[in-house]
């Protein structure tokens, strides 16, 4: 298992070149002492492409945290993101990046990621990001999002909506399923 | 060959530092339980005999500066970081040997990396302290019900079964999986349970006379990462050789 991680990542390193998310504008600027990109672990996203936490800078992105074997409530969050996202104006969605994260570092593949997007017709700027262990707990952890991970391999998790600005720095978060997002809309358009 | 093996097993021991103990495989049953969660087993493993001290935290802060009280950034640790050091490398005469508190998970963690270890899980932490005991069950509830008890050096009482100091009645202490402690009943925003969490967390107390227990776990599930307090420490596991994930 463990070998099969490495090799993923050794693979990932050579298509690093590829990676997308490198417009560092203030990238020499010191990052503000709550961004949660000062993290700086490593991804890898449905494409198999190496993300830097610290890559995500320059754009404010949607954020949520879950694992895509889950059946129950997180095909919800994201139908959530995915309204919300449409929501904004079609000009400025452009410049706002999806960030997903899995909690499951055992199973998450590329591959299991690449196909949630696709069953769940996520728009391909939307990433899907795995990683290890230690770098999920770190990145709940920052957030404030609390998970178990029960014996079946099922996840018990918080659902929640983050909001980032180009910095790294939660402005918004709206917590559950189905909630209202008025305030939430109205610190993200502030922020955009 | 048999004579010899024999041997090894007795030698063995005196390799392990004397700041460790250690804790042999174990099966932990927790006290609250998830759907299908079912008892888990723990060591064998290496734990701190006792509660890491300001000394030694100094001496992690030293060697790395982003963890000094007037460096660490605001994600890593809330504004009382460190609170009761009188600066970057100083804290009161006679506090050497005190347990450290004032640390925030992120700093705590980083501080076992440090020295090629980790934070106890929840179910090692709560093994190895052997909290289900009576006698330290009267002893936590006693501790709990003197609300701002004074700390004092590390490792001045009788160590428990395995060896360990300073597990109850001295801190609280930081586990890795604390955000595994999720309580229900936190209704605000009138989202229910099952709108908050994935899977929903139904709580079922396996022995409602555990109150020790329930608090430690209602204590867990009120931190956050950053946070720090007076009296929360914390101290360091090893995986043993072979005994890794």
């Amino acid at each position: 298992m463990k070998f099969a991680f490495f090799l993923i990542l050794s693979l990932v390193q050579t298509s690093r070149a590829h990676d997308g998310h490198s417009h560092d504008l203030k990238a020499d600027s010191p990052l503000p002492g709550t961004s949660i990109l000062q993290l700086g672990s490593v991804w890898k996203n449905q494409r198999g492409e190496s993300v830097k936490l610290g890559d995500l800078r320059g754009k404010s992105r949607f954020v949520v945290v879950l694992y895509t074997r889950c059946d129950t409530a997180c095909p919800l969050i994201v139908e959530d993101l995915k309204e919300i996202a449409t929501e904004l104006d079609p000009k400025k969605s452009g410049q706002v990046g999806v960030s997903v994260f899995s909690l499951d570092s055992a199973r998450e593949t590329p591959q299991s990621l690449s196909d949630f997007s696709v069953k769940r017709k996520l728009p391909t700027h939307w990433d899907l990001l795995t990683s290890s262990p230690a770098a999920v707990s770190e990145l709940a952890a920052a957030l404030g999002v609390r998970y178990k991970r029960l014996k079946d391999g099922e996840f018990i998790h918080s659902n929640v909506i983050f909001f980032l600005n180009r910095n790294g720095e939660i402005v918004a978060r709206k917590e559950g399923l189905k909630t209202p997002r008025a305030e939430f809309m109205k610190q993200v358009r502030k922020n955009l | 060959m048999k004579a010899a093996a024999v041997f090894l097993l007795f030698v063995f021991p005196l390799a392990v530092p004397a700041a460790e103990v250690k804790l042999p495989k174990s099966v932990y049953s927790p006290l609250f339980r998830d759907p299908g969660e079912a008892d888990s087993v723990v060591g064998p493993l290496l734990v701190d005999k006792t509660p890491v001290t300001n000394q030694e935290f100094l001496a992690f802060v030293t060697a790395f500066p982003q963890f000094s009280k007037s460096k660490i950034q605001p994600l890593f640790a809330d504004g009382g970081y460190l609170a009761h050091w009188l600066g970057d490398a100083a804290f009161a005469k006679g506090e050497a040997r005190f347990p450290v508190t004032h640390v925030s998970w992120f700093a705590a963690r980083r501080y076992c990396e440090s020295r090629g270890k980790r934070l106890p899980t929840i179910a090692e932490w709560e093994v190895a302290s052997d909290a289900r005991s009576s006698r330290n069950e009267a002893k936590i509830m006693a501790w709990y019900g003197r609300p701002g008890a004074r700390l004092r050096d590390v490792g001045a009482e009788p160590a428990n079964k395995f060896g360990l100091t300073d597990a109850h009645g001295l801190i609280w202490e930081w586990v890795d999986n604390f955000s595994e402690s999720i309580m229900s009943g936190d209704s605000r925003g009138g989202s229910s349970t099952e709108s908050l969490f994935c899977g929903g967390a139904a709580l079922k107390a396996k022995d409602p006379k555990m109150y020790a227990t329930f608090m430690r776990f209602a204590f867990r599930s009120s931190l956050n990462a950053r946070y720090t307090s007076v009296n929360l420490g914390f101290r360091c596991v090893r995986d043993m050789d072979g005994g890794g994930e």
